[in-house]
């Protein structure tokens, strides 16, 4: 069984009445690019803040690369980079802005002009002299990206690294995600509602509905050839237990509420015009 | 927690507010001077302690709240440091010692300056004067300070804005005060004998005595240690946005 990287076990979070997530589970292995998927509103950026203790969670547990303790997980937060929502200080200029965050990260003075020079080539900005305030939303999304992976991270958290990004910026952050697993041994887990752009980066998926993570599948599902065949049932329950008796697994189920012009055609076998 | 301090006072000590405000506040001392003469020493004494109490204690901590949170709330940098797994107590705390830190360096910058001009004028002879500025700098002026800044803490951390912090540190230096001398006038209760800027002060002159003064611990656990106290419990449980 593959290494964990991050797991959530039935977390829930309420603001008020209203349940945000209602007992979301995921396991990120080791090595993955686990993509979430969802749209707006889905619970994706809570279910970040949860996994980086920026909010607190009613119930469930979290543990990032193995952690079981409080404490442990407080430790382990510290092999996380991420992006969620790139904010810094307007005044200091990129670069500036990445020695504040590889002082607060511990990266030794010495090597640490290296390491910012390594990040900001990797993501694509030039010298990074340029004060933040200046910066177009890409380039924002470029320094948050160089900043997430500041110190070579385990688990790199990327929440929609894509907006705001041209065509040739979001083959870029494409590219740049695979490099971070295959050279760097990065865990990614990246979100989007553009499902052509995470279907060509990740390799697992998790789709969020309403605050829970209603399935999970990976490119193999997706290259599962499927044979759709359209069968209109009265009784679905009875229908669904002889078609797994059966064998077969039915992957998609559509309830609609019949016409009388389909009940009529259903019940003399004719077909619609 | 050492590292984001150290990250804090690089990224601060640019900024121009640390500078404006300590030269607006030795200006002041400067001015102070004038038509002063040597030996109206215990006027000149007593002056400098209200210097410190109405200008010094309220314009430090106001620039150093400017040059830390100026840009702080919005820059993310907060939520940023606790995602990457340091506690929310240790960035709190952090970033109080990095207040305390800048207004420690502004108080000797000023101190030394109010030495240097009153041996320039020559207005204070006897080293029990230099004791008493001393005392009433750190006790009148930097304790006092801290205690404010404790306080607009726990405005900025609960209320997520700096400017509420800012505003606390006017209103409880130049109005609380005034504030609970009225309703102690009027009531008879004794709420400015409690009120911090009384407690640092009593301690001031029982300190230049040779005494030491239980008010002052006081007053330390419940205008410094305990709002800050107060402020890690409500972060503690607070929603920070990305």
């Amino acid at each position: 069984m593959s290494e964990s990287a991050v797991r959530l076990e039935n977390v829930r979070k309420k603001y008020g009445k209203n349940e945000i997530l209602k007992g979301v589970t995921l396991d990120v292995h080791k090595g993955d690019i686990y993509g979430l998927i969802g749209k707006n509103g889905a619970g994706k950026t809570t279910i970040f803040k949860m996994i980086l203790g920026l909010s607190e969670m009613n119930e469930g547990t979290v543990s990032i690369a193995g952690s079981t303790g409080k404490s442990e997980l407080l430790k382990n937060r510290g092999k996380v980079g991420f992006l969620v929502g790139a904010r810094f200080y307007n005044y200091l200029s990129a670069r500036a802005n990445l020695d504040y965050y590889a002082t607060v990260k511990g990266i030794p003075v010495r090597g640490r002009k290296k390491e910012i020079d390594r990040v900001l080539e990797i993501v694509g900005l030039d010298s990074g002299k340029k004060a933040f305030r200046k910066f177009s939303l890409g380039m924002t999304q470029r320094l948050g990206i160089a900043n997430a992976i500041l110190g070579n991270p385990e688990i790199l958290i990327l929440d929609e690294p894509t907006n705001g990004l041209d065509p040739q910026g979001i083959a870029d952050v494409r590219s740049m995600i695979h490099r971070f697993r295959d050279e760097y041994g990065m865990t990614v887990i990246v979100s989007s509602h553009i499902l052509g752009e995470l279907e060509n980066t990740a390799d697992r998926f998790g789709i969020v509905n309403e605050g829970i993570v209603v399935r999970e599948i990976t490119q193999e599902d997706l290259n599962k050839k499927q044979s759709i065949i359209e069968i209109a049932v009265d009784d679905l329950p009875k229908a669904k237990e002889l078609l797994s008796a059966g064998g077969v697994s039915v992957l998609r189920e559509v309830q609609e509420r019949s016409t009388l012009e389909d009940y009529y055609f259903r019940l003399i076998g004719g077909a619609k015009e | 927690m050492t590292k984001l301090i150290r990250a804090d006072l690089k990224r601060c000590i640019k900024k121009a507010s640390l500078y404006i405000f300590l030269l607006l506040t030795i200006f002041v001392h400067l001015m102070n001077l004038i038509d002063i003469k040597p030996e109206d020493s215990l006027a000149y004494l007593g002056s400098i302690g209200d210097l410190v109490k109405n200008v010094s204690c309220v314009l430090f901590p106001l620039s150093v709240l400017i040059a830390v949170f100026g840009d702080e709330l919005h820059s993310g940098a907060i939520p940023i440091a606790i995602g990457r797994g340091l506690s929310r107590g240790k960035v709190l705390l952090a970033k109080y010692f990095d207040c305390v830190i800048f207004m420690a360096a502004q108080f000797l910058i000023c101190l030394g300056c109010i030495l240097l001009f009153d041996s320039i004028a020559g207005i204070i002879a006897s080293n029990e004067d230099n004791i008493r500025i001393v005392l009433n700098i750190i006790l009148n002026g930097f304790f006092p300070a801290c205690a404010y800044l404790a306080i607009a803490f726990f405005f900025i951390f609960v209320m997520w804005n700096a400017a509420v912090g800012f505003i606390s540190v006017m209103f409880f230096a130049w109005v609380a005060g005034g504030v609970l001398y009225l309703i102690q006038s009027q009531f008879k209760i004794g709420v400015h004998d409690a009120w911090l800027q009384t407690l640092f002060s009593h301690s001031v002159t029982s300190f230049s005595m040779g005494d030491f003064d239980i008010g002052f611990i006081i007053a330390v656990i419940c205008y410094i240690i305990l709002p800050l106290f107060l402020t890690a419990i409500v972060f503690r449980r607070k929603e920070l946005d990305l």
